[in-house]
């Protein structure tokens, strides 16, 4: 049974810079194996935020990085529901700079599709958008999506995707960016 | 070279981001075998041991008469 405990200060090497690397890994939801899992029956409040193994890719398929602008990317976390019902809605904000053809190509293909995500903060501690149920989407385009009025303006496209958990995990494994081999 | 020591398993051999150490190329010959090394301890799900890994690296725990080794966790 979980056992609360003090929960203090901790910051390691005193480190507790904001925002996110400047890298996020993605992929369609529907070229994950099998997922990380979520605590069962955790002892400390620390294991009920961990979640266990690996994000196995089918084969041939693997993660792929989208570089952002520096300070433009957050991973926002929106409690949501009725009492009773809580849950948590995170958010996953960056900007990408340009009006390129890959882009636009992500783009066109992502905004209805089922994604996952992998965001890094900038202490190297991972979040996944995405479990066995439920997926990432793209939301929308919060801060721009096009060239900007001014020439002094950032051309590019914002991006925001979402994902909804019953609860919040830390994942502490890998990212693969080969493709996965056939079992 | 550490593919004298560890087989990479279950993807291409490529890149991998990784705890700690960030992305790794696997298809680099030069990674250092500690690194590897430290992975493998941590349960590192891409690296799995050659014979020749077992000897040197687990010596320990190498059983000669062919029995898989018993690899024990460190202590903290």
């Amino acid at each position: 049974m979980l056992e609360f405990t003090d929960i203090n200060k901790s910051l390691p090497n005193g480190q507790n810079m904001g925002g996110l690397t400047q890298e996020i890994y993605y992929g369609f939801h529907a070229d994950v194996l099998t997922w990380p899992t979520a605590p069962v029956a955790p002892a400390t409040l620390a294991a009920n935020a961990i979640l266990t193994g690996e994000l196995i890719m089918k084969p041939g398929k693997k993660l792929f990085k989208m570089y952002i602008t520096d300070d433009t990317g957050e991973f926002l976390i929106e409690p949501v529901g009725e009492l009773d019902g809580k849950s948590f809605v995170t958010h996953l904000t960056v900007f990408h700079p340009g009006l390129k053809d890959t882009l636009f190509g992500f783009i066109n293909a992502a905004k209805n599709d089922n994604l996952v995500f992998v965001v890094q903060d900038s202490d190297g501690q991972k979040y996944l958008m995405g479990d066995k149920l439920r997926p990432a989407v793209y939301a929308g385009s919060p801060d721009g999506f096009g060239t900007g009025k001014e020439t002094a303006a950032r051309k590019g496209i914002s991006m925001e995707f979402t994902y909804k958990t019953p609860n919040l995990y830390i994942y502490p494994g890998n990212i693969p960016l080969t493709e996965a081999l056939t079992v | 070279m550490w593919t004298k020591y560890f087989n990479f398993i279950k993807l291409r051999r490529g890149r991998v981001i990784v705890p700690f150490h960030g992305e790794i190329d696997f298809s680099r010959d030069d990674i250092p075998v500690e690194i590897c090394k430290e992975l493998f301890d941590k349960g590192f799900p891409y690296l799995e041991l050659t014979e020749l890994g077992k000897q040197v690296l687990y010596p320990q725990e190498y059983d000669p008469m062919g029995q898989p080794p018993v690899l024990t966790k460190k202590k903290k």
